[in-house]
Protein backbone atom coordinates (compact mmCIF):
# COMPACT_ATOMS: atom_id res chain seq x y z
CA UNK A 1 0.00 0.00 0.00
CA UNK A 2 1.38 3.54 -0.79
CA UNK A 3 -0.34 6.75 0.02
CA UNK A 4 -0.56 9.84 -1.92
CA UNK A 5 -0.58 12.68 0.07
CA UNK A 6 -1.82 16.45 -0.94
CA UNK A 7 -0.95 19.11 1.51
CA UNK A 8 -3.07 22.08 0.43
CA UNK A 9 -1.93 25.21 3.05
CA UNK A 10 -1.22 29.07 2.21
CA UNK A 11 1.41 28.73 4.31
CA UNK A 12 4.46 27.63 3.03
CA UNK A 13 6.81 27.01 6.09
CA UNK A 14 3.98 25.07 7.57
CA UNK A 15 3.34 22.94 4.86
CA UNK A 16 6.88 22.02 5.41
CA UNK A 17 6.05 21.09 8.89
CA UNK A 18 2.97 19.38 8.26
CA UNK A 19 5.46 17.19 5.35
CA UNK A 20 8.00 16.63 7.75
CA UNK A 21 5.57 15.22 10.64
CA UNK A 22 3.35 13.16 8.05
CA UNK A 23 7.67 11.68 6.70
CA UNK A 24 7.55 10.72 10.12
CA UNK A 25 4.33 9.17 10.97
CA UNK A 26 4.62 7.24 7.45
CA UNK A 27 7.97 5.58 8.62
CA UNK A 28 6.65 4.92 12.16
CA UNK A 29 3.44 3.04 10.55
CA UNK A 30 5.93 1.18 7.79
CA UNK A 31 3.73 2.98 5.06
CA UNK A 32 4.95 4.01 1.83
CA UNK A 33 4.05 7.47 1.24
CA UNK A 34 4.25 10.40 -1.76
CA UNK A 35 3.38 14.19 -1.44
CA UNK A 36 2.00 17.02 -3.30
CA UNK A 37 1.63 20.62 -1.86
CA UNK A 38 -1.08 23.16 -3.08
CA UNK A 39 -0.82 26.82 -1.54
CA UNK A 40 -4.99 27.59 -2.36
CA UNK A 41 -8.19 25.48 -3.50
CA UNK A 42 -6.95 26.12 -7.09
CA UNK A 43 -4.01 24.63 -7.02
CA UNK A 44 -5.05 22.22 -5.18
CA UNK A 45 -7.67 21.30 -7.85
CA UNK A 46 -4.90 21.07 -10.19
CA UNK A 47 -3.01 18.91 -8.38
CA UNK A 48 -6.41 16.48 -8.29
CA UNK A 49 -6.82 16.41 -11.89
CA UNK A 50 -3.24 15.82 -13.06
CA UNK A 51 -2.50 13.37 -10.25
CA UNK A 52 -5.48 11.49 -11.65
CA UNK A 53 -3.46 10.19 -14.16
CA UNK A 54 -0.60 8.50 -12.34
CA UNK A 55 -0.02 5.18 -10.77
CA UNK A 56 -0.96 6.45 -7.44
CA UNK A 57 -3.30 9.05 -7.83
CA UNK A 58 -4.12 11.35 -4.69
CA UNK A 59 -5.75 9.71 -2.05
CA UNK A 60 -5.07 11.45 1.23
CA UNK A 61 -5.73 15.47 1.53
CA UNK A 62 -4.73 17.67 5.03
CA UNK A 63 -6.71 20.46 4.24
CA UNK A 64 -6.59 24.51 5.52
CA UNK A 65 -10.09 26.15 5.18
CA UNK A 66 -8.80 30.13 5.61
CA UNK A 67 -6.40 30.19 1.68
CA UNK A 68 -6.59 32.68 -0.74
CA UNK A 69 -8.26 32.17 -4.16
CA UNK A 70 -10.32 29.32 -3.33
CA UNK A 71 -10.77 28.87 0.56
CA UNK A 72 -10.63 24.78 1.78
CA UNK A 73 -14.64 24.74 2.36
CA UNK A 74 -15.36 25.75 -1.51
CA UNK A 75 -12.19 23.28 -2.68
CA UNK A 76 -13.83 20.15 -0.34
CA UNK A 77 -17.50 20.86 -2.07
CA UNK A 78 -15.99 21.03 -5.56
CA UNK A 79 -14.30 17.93 -4.73
CA UNK A 80 -17.22 16.01 -3.34
CA UNK A 81 -19.83 17.76 -5.73
CA UNK A 82 -18.21 18.39 -9.15
CA UNK A 83 -15.38 16.01 -9.21
CA UNK A 84 -15.64 12.65 -10.35
CA UNK A 85 -13.16 9.96 -8.99
CA UNK A 86 -13.12 6.48 -8.93
CA UNK A 87 -12.47 6.99 -5.18
CA UNK A 88 -12.86 9.96 -2.94
CA UNK A 89 -9.91 10.94 -1.34
CA UNK A 90 -10.11 11.19 2.27
CA UNK A 91 -9.93 14.87 4.14
CA UNK A 92 -8.67 15.88 6.92
CA UNK A 93 -9.15 19.37 7.85
CA UNK A 94 -6.43 20.86 9.28
CA UNK A 95 -7.76 24.81 10.38
CA UNK A 96 -7.53 27.29 12.95
CA UNK A 97 -11.34 27.48 12.41
CA UNK A 98 -12.30 26.33 15.46
CA UNK A 99 -16.44 27.30 15.81
CA UNK A 100 -18.25 24.25 16.08
CA UNK A 101 -20.43 25.33 13.38
CA UNK A 102 -17.69 25.37 11.07
CA UNK A 103 -16.82 21.61 11.97
CA UNK A 104 -20.50 20.60 11.35
CA UNK A 105 -20.42 22.10 7.66
CA UNK A 106 -17.49 20.04 7.19
CA UNK A 107 -18.78 17.00 8.61
CA UNK A 108 -21.55 17.09 6.37
CA UNK A 109 -18.68 17.08 3.54
CA UNK A 110 -17.55 13.84 5.20
CA UNK A 111 -14.45 14.80 5.91
CA UNK A 112 -12.40 11.84 7.51
CA UNK A 113 -11.21 14.01 10.39
CA UNK A 114 -11.52 17.86 11.58
CA UNK A 115 -7.77 18.71 13.18
CA UNK A 116 -7.66 22.36 14.69
CA UNK A 117 -4.24 24.21 14.74
CA UNK A 118 -2.49 24.63 17.11
CA UNK A 119 -1.57 20.73 16.16
CA UNK A 120 1.31 18.07 17.57
CA UNK A 121 2.77 14.81 15.79
CA UNK A 122 0.17 12.75 18.01
CA UNK A 123 -2.87 14.57 15.82
CA UNK A 124 -1.44 13.80 12.69
CA UNK A 125 -0.37 9.97 13.55
CA UNK A 126 -4.06 9.16 15.27
CA UNK A 127 -6.06 10.94 11.96
CA UNK A 128 -3.10 8.79 9.17
CA UNK A 129 -3.59 5.40 11.33
CA UNK A 130 -7.58 5.92 11.08
CA UNK A 131 -7.07 6.07 7.45
CA UNK A 132 -4.13 3.23 7.32
CA UNK A 133 -6.26 0.65 9.08
CA UNK A 134 -9.29 1.20 7.05
CA UNK A 135 -7.95 0.57 3.67
CA UNK A 136 -5.32 -2.21 5.02
CA UNK A 137 -9.02 -3.67 6.26
CA UNK A 138 -10.30 -2.86 2.64
CA UNK A 139 -7.03 -4.52 0.93
CA UNK A 140 -7.78 -7.23 3.18
CA UNK A 141 -11.18 -8.09 2.75
CA UNK B 1 -38.29 20.05 29.14
CA UNK B 2 -37.24 21.99 25.36
CA UNK B 3 -37.13 25.03 26.59
CA UNK B 4 -36.86 26.94 30.07
CA UNK B 5 -36.94 30.47 31.27
CA UNK B 6 -34.24 32.49 33.72
CA UNK B 7 -34.24 35.89 35.37
CA UNK B 8 -31.38 37.40 34.69
CA UNK B 9 -32.33 40.82 36.53
CA UNK B 10 -32.42 43.07 33.40
CA UNK B 11 -33.63 40.91 30.99
CA UNK B 12 -35.55 37.07 30.75
CA UNK B 13 -33.19 34.10 29.11
CA UNK B 14 -35.58 31.45 27.32
CA UNK B 15 -33.24 28.71 25.99
CA UNK B 16 -34.74 26.92 23.45
CA UNK B 17 -33.17 23.23 23.27
CA UNK B 18 -33.04 20.79 20.35
CA UNK B 19 -35.65 20.50 17.39
CA UNK B 20 -38.68 22.57 18.86
CA UNK B 21 -42.24 21.93 17.40
CA UNK B 22 -45.34 22.70 19.35
CA UNK B 23 -46.51 19.38 20.37
CA UNK B 24 -42.79 18.80 22.33
CA UNK B 25 -42.31 22.66 23.11
CA UNK B 26 -46.08 23.34 24.45
CA UNK B 27 -47.57 26.15 26.70
CA UNK B 28 -44.16 28.43 25.76
CA UNK B 29 -46.49 31.47 25.42
CA UNK B 30 -48.21 30.36 28.71
CA UNK B 31 -45.11 30.17 30.66
CA UNK B 32 -43.72 33.15 29.48
CA UNK B 33 -46.72 35.07 30.51
CA UNK B 34 -46.43 33.19 33.97
CA UNK B 35 -43.32 34.57 34.36
CA UNK B 36 -44.12 37.92 33.22
CA UNK B 37 -46.69 37.99 36.52
CA UNK B 38 -43.39 37.60 38.50
CA UNK B 39 -41.49 40.46 37.12
CA UNK B 40 -41.82 43.55 35.47
CA UNK B 41 -38.89 42.82 33.20
CA UNK B 42 -39.48 44.00 29.46
CA UNK B 43 -36.33 42.58 27.54
CA UNK B 44 -36.71 39.32 26.12
CA UNK B 45 -33.56 36.79 24.85
CA UNK B 46 -33.89 33.48 23.29
CA UNK B 47 -31.24 31.64 23.13
CA UNK B 48 -31.22 29.29 20.53
CA UNK B 49 -27.33 27.70 20.31
CA UNK B 50 -29.10 24.86 21.55
CA UNK B 51 -31.53 24.71 19.22
CA UNK B 52 -31.35 22.82 15.74
CA UNK B 53 -35.18 23.44 14.07
CA UNK B 54 -38.07 25.97 15.08
CA UNK B 55 -41.54 24.37 13.97
CA UNK B 56 -43.56 27.43 12.09
CA UNK B 57 -46.35 27.02 14.39
CA UNK B 58 -43.74 27.57 17.43
CA UNK B 59 -42.28 30.45 15.67
CA UNK B 60 -45.70 32.26 15.44
CA UNK B 61 -46.08 31.82 19.36
CA UNK B 62 -42.85 33.41 19.61
CA UNK B 63 -43.96 36.24 17.19
CA UNK B 64 -47.13 36.78 19.50
CA UNK B 65 -44.45 37.08 22.73
CA UNK B 66 -42.94 39.85 20.70
CA UNK B 67 -46.27 41.59 20.13
CA UNK B 68 -46.89 41.44 23.75
CA UNK B 69 -43.46 42.97 24.43
CA UNK B 70 -43.42 45.31 21.84
CA UNK B 71 -46.70 46.35 22.98
CA UNK B 72 -45.15 47.41 26.44
CA UNK B 73 -42.14 48.80 24.34
CA UNK B 74 -40.08 46.10 25.79
CA UNK B 75 -37.94 44.18 23.33
CA UNK B 76 -37.24 40.54 22.27
CA UNK B 77 -33.95 39.49 20.39
CA UNK B 78 -33.16 36.06 19.04
CA UNK B 79 -29.47 34.72 19.87
CA UNK B 80 -26.89 32.31 17.75
CA UNK B 81 -29.94 30.76 15.62
CA UNK B 82 -28.73 28.56 13.30
CA UNK B 83 -28.71 29.25 9.33
CA UNK B 84 -31.90 26.67 8.76
CA UNK B 85 -33.46 28.96 11.69
CA UNK B 86 -33.07 31.83 10.44
CA UNK B 87 -33.74 31.33 6.74
CA UNK B 88 -36.98 29.94 8.22
CA UNK B 89 -37.74 33.12 9.95
CA UNK B 90 -37.09 34.68 6.89
CA UNK B 91 -39.33 32.63 4.61
CA UNK B 92 -42.23 33.01 7.05
CA UNK B 93 -41.68 36.77 6.55
CA UNK B 94 -41.07 36.96 10.58
CA UNK B 95 -37.50 38.21 10.26
CA UNK B 96 -38.20 41.82 11.53
CA UNK B 97 -40.11 40.92 14.57
CA UNK B 98 -37.50 37.73 15.04
CA UNK B 99 -34.18 39.17 15.01
CA UNK B 100 -31.60 37.17 15.63
CA UNK B 101 -27.80 38.11 17.01
CA UNK B 102 -24.81 36.45 16.55
CA UNK B 103 -23.84 36.80 20.23
CA UNK B 104 -25.63 37.42 23.72
CA UNK B 105 -23.35 40.68 23.63
CA UNK B 106 -24.98 42.07 20.41
CA UNK B 107 -28.50 41.65 22.14
CA UNK B 108 -27.54 43.23 24.95
CA UNK B 109 -25.90 46.60 22.86
CA UNK B 110 -29.30 46.78 20.91
CA UNK B 111 -30.72 46.19 24.81
CA UNK B 112 -29.26 49.20 25.68
CA UNK B 113 -27.52 46.93 28.54
CA UNK B 114 -23.94 46.98 27.42
CA UNK B 115 -22.10 50.07 25.07
CA UNK B 116 -20.74 49.28 22.11
CA UNK B 117 -17.69 51.15 23.20
CA UNK B 118 -17.60 49.81 26.93
CA UNK B 119 -14.33 47.84 26.63
CA UNK B 120 -14.89 44.39 28.69
CA UNK B 121 -11.18 43.16 30.30
CA UNK B 122 -12.80 39.42 29.66
CA UNK B 123 -11.64 40.29 25.87
CA UNK B 124 -7.73 40.26 26.86
CA UNK B 125 -7.69 37.06 28.42
CA UNK B 126 -8.71 34.35 25.74
CA UNK B 127 -5.59 36.19 23.65
CA UNK B 128 -3.17 35.66 26.64
CA UNK B 129 -4.86 32.45 27.40
CA UNK B 130 -3.70 31.28 23.54
CA UNK B 131 -1.10 32.46 22.90
CA UNK B 132 0.61 30.70 25.18
CA UNK B 133 -0.64 27.74 24.53
CA UNK B 134 -0.44 27.96 20.57
CA UNK B 135 3.70 28.93 21.10
CA UNK B 136 3.67 25.60 23.45
CA UNK B 137 2.06 23.25 21.24
CA UNK B 138 3.16 24.53 18.24
CA UNK B 139 6.58 25.98 18.72
CA UNK B 140 7.64 23.76 21.94
CA UNK B 141 8.39 27.16 24.19
CA UNK B 142 7.41 27.66 27.25
CA UNK B 143 5.83 31.54 28.09
CA UNK B 144 5.05 33.60 30.62
CA UNK B 145 2.53 36.54 29.77
CA UNK B 146 3.15 40.24 31.75
CA UNK B 147 0.89 42.68 32.58
CA UNK B 148 -0.98 44.00 29.38
CA UNK B 149 -1.02 47.61 28.83
CA UNK B 150 -2.41 50.21 26.86
CA UNK B 151 0.00 51.45 23.91
CA UNK B 152 0.28 55.19 23.65
CA UNK B 153 1.28 57.41 21.18
CA UNK B 154 4.91 58.09 22.44
CA UNK B 155 5.33 54.29 22.32
CA UNK B 156 7.31 52.76 19.85
CA UNK B 157 5.64 51.89 17.16
CA UNK B 158 8.35 49.15 16.26
CA UNK B 159 8.34 46.22 18.96
CA UNK B 160 10.00 42.91 17.79
CA UNK B 161 11.52 42.73 13.76
CA UNK B 162 8.87 40.25 12.44
CA UNK B 163 5.13 40.94 13.00
CA UNK B 164 2.26 38.36 11.92
CA UNK B 165 -1.17 40.60 11.48
CA UNK B 166 -4.54 39.54 11.10
CA UNK B 167 -8.03 41.36 11.50
CA UNK B 168 -11.31 40.31 13.22
CA UNK B 169 -14.29 41.52 13.03
CA UNK B 170 -17.80 40.59 15.06
CA UNK B 171 -20.89 42.45 15.50
CA UNK B 172 -20.01 44.79 17.84
CA UNK B 173 -16.15 45.42 17.22
CA UNK B 174 -13.30 45.38 14.40
CA UNK B 175 -10.32 45.28 15.13
CA UNK B 176 -6.53 43.42 14.63
CA UNK B 177 -4.53 41.30 16.13
CA UNK B 178 -0.75 40.95 15.51
CA UNK B 179 2.31 39.49 17.11
CA UNK B 180 5.82 41.08 17.17
CA UNK B 181 9.00 38.59 17.22
CA UNK B 182 12.38 39.13 18.05
CA UNK B 183 14.74 37.47 14.88
CA UNK B 184 15.80 35.34 17.82
CA UNK B 185 12.29 34.45 19.08
CA UNK B 186 11.62 33.48 15.18
CA UNK B 187 14.22 31.53 13.94
CA UNK B 188 13.73 29.02 17.16
CA UNK B 189 10.19 28.74 16.72
CA UNK B 190 10.89 27.70 13.40
CA UNK B 191 13.89 25.66 14.42
CA UNK B 192 11.56 23.75 17.00
CA UNK B 193 8.43 23.24 14.43
CA UNK B 194 10.57 21.97 11.59
CA UNK B 195 13.07 19.86 13.67
CA UNK B 196 16.56 21.80 12.11
CA UNK B 197 18.10 24.58 13.18
CA UNK B 198 16.86 27.69 11.15
CA UNK B 199 19.38 30.29 10.86
CA UNK B 200 18.34 32.96 8.57
CA UNK B 201 15.04 35.12 8.00
CA UNK B 202 13.77 34.65 4.32
CA UNK B 203 10.64 35.46 2.11
CA UNK B 204 10.16 31.67 2.03
CA UNK B 205 9.99 31.02 5.69
CA UNK B 206 8.27 34.74 7.27
CA UNK B 207 4.89 33.50 6.83
CA UNK B 208 4.91 31.25 9.99
CA UNK B 209 4.58 34.46 12.07
CA UNK B 210 1.26 34.86 9.97
CA UNK B 211 0.00 31.76 10.52
CA UNK B 212 0.92 31.90 13.85
CA UNK B 213 -1.33 35.16 14.59
CA UNK B 214 -3.96 32.83 12.94
CA UNK B 215 -3.70 30.15 15.07
CA UNK B 216 -3.56 32.61 18.29
CA UNK B 217 -7.29 33.81 16.69
CA UNK B 218 -8.42 30.95 16.01
CA UNK B 219 -8.05 29.50 19.64
CA UNK B 220 -9.04 32.77 21.51
CA UNK B 221 -12.38 32.84 19.50
CA UNK B 222 -13.75 29.95 21.36
CA UNK B 223 -12.83 31.51 24.54
CA UNK B 224 -14.20 34.56 23.60
CA UNK B 225 -17.67 33.52 22.10
CA UNK B 226 -18.09 31.68 25.79
CA UNK B 227 -17.83 35.56 27.03
CA UNK B 228 -20.22 36.89 24.51
CA UNK B 229 -18.58 37.53 21.10
CA UNK B 230 -18.60 35.99 17.81
CA UNK B 231 -15.64 36.95 16.13
CA UNK B 232 -14.69 36.76 12.41
CA UNK B 233 -11.09 36.26 11.06
CA UNK B 234 -9.49 36.98 7.96
CA UNK B 235 -6.32 36.11 5.60
CA UNK B 236 -2.88 36.86 7.67
CA UNK B 237 -0.13 39.16 6.84
CA UNK B 238 3.28 39.20 7.37
CA UNK B 239 5.89 42.46 7.90
CA UNK B 240 9.32 41.84 8.70
CA UNK B 241 12.28 43.82 8.69
CA UNK B 242 14.63 45.83 11.70
CA UNK B 243 12.37 49.26 10.55
CA UNK B 244 8.89 47.88 10.01
CA UNK B 245 6.01 49.19 11.70
CA UNK B 246 2.60 47.58 12.69
CA UNK B 247 -0.02 48.87 11.08
CA UNK B 248 -3.24 48.03 12.27
CA UNK B 249 -6.53 48.27 10.34
CA UNK B 250 -8.25 51.37 11.84
CA UNK B 251 -8.33 53.11 14.11
CA UNK B 252 -8.44 52.34 17.85
CA UNK B 253 -7.09 52.11 20.90
CA UNK B 254 -3.83 48.98 21.14
CA UNK B 255 -3.03 46.77 24.25
CA UNK B 256 -0.18 45.24 24.34
CA UNK B 257 0.35 41.84 26.19
CA UNK B 258 4.53 41.50 26.66
CA UNK B 259 5.64 37.70 27.29
CA UNK B 260 8.77 36.57 28.49
CA UNK B 261 10.64 33.55 26.90
CA UNK B 262 14.12 32.30 27.98
CA UNK B 263 14.84 34.27 24.47
CA UNK B 264 13.56 37.51 25.07
CA UNK B 265 10.46 39.20 25.32
CA UNK B 266 7.72 38.98 22.30
CA UNK B 267 4.52 40.82 22.25
CA UNK B 268 0.63 40.34 21.28
CA UNK B 269 -1.23 43.15 20.20
CA UNK B 270 -5.40 43.45 20.46
CA UNK B 271 -6.17 46.82 18.37
CA UNK B 272 -10.48 47.37 18.83
CA UNK B 273 -12.33 50.34 16.91
CA UNK B 274 -12.92 50.56 21.04
CA UNK B 275 -12.42 53.40 22.77
CA UNK B 276 -13.04 53.03 26.58
CA UNK B 277 -10.16 51.18 27.56
CA UNK B 278 -9.92 52.46 31.06
CA UNK B 279 -10.30 48.94 32.52
CA UNK B 280 -7.36 47.59 31.17
CA UNK B 281 -4.21 47.92 33.70
CA UNK B 282 -1.62 50.99 33.15
CA UNK B 283 2.08 50.25 31.53
CA UNK B 284 4.10 49.46 34.83
CA UNK B 285 7.56 50.70 35.16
Amino acid sequence: MKLHILIVDDSLTLREVIKRQLEDVCQECVIDAVFSEAGDGEQAEKVMQESYFLETPVDTVFLDWMMPKMSGLDFLKNLRETIIFKEQPDVIMLTAETYPDQIAVCMKYNVTSYLTKPFQYEDLKDALEKIIERRKFKYAV
Amino acid sequence: MPFEILNQNEYLMMTLKGDCQLDNTPKIYETYKEQLKLTDIKLLIIQCSECSNIATPLMRELAQIFREIKAVNGQLRLVAANPQIVLSIRNNGLDRILVNKLSLRGALVDFGLVKTKDFDVNFINPFLNSTQKVFKIQASMETTPEKPYVKKPTDPLLLGDISGIISITSETFTGTLAISLSEDIFKKISSNMLGEEVLVVSESNVDLVGELANIILGQAKLELAKVGYAVQSALPSCVWGKDHKIKHFGAGICIVIPFKTEFGMFYTEVMTSNSLLAQVPKKTA
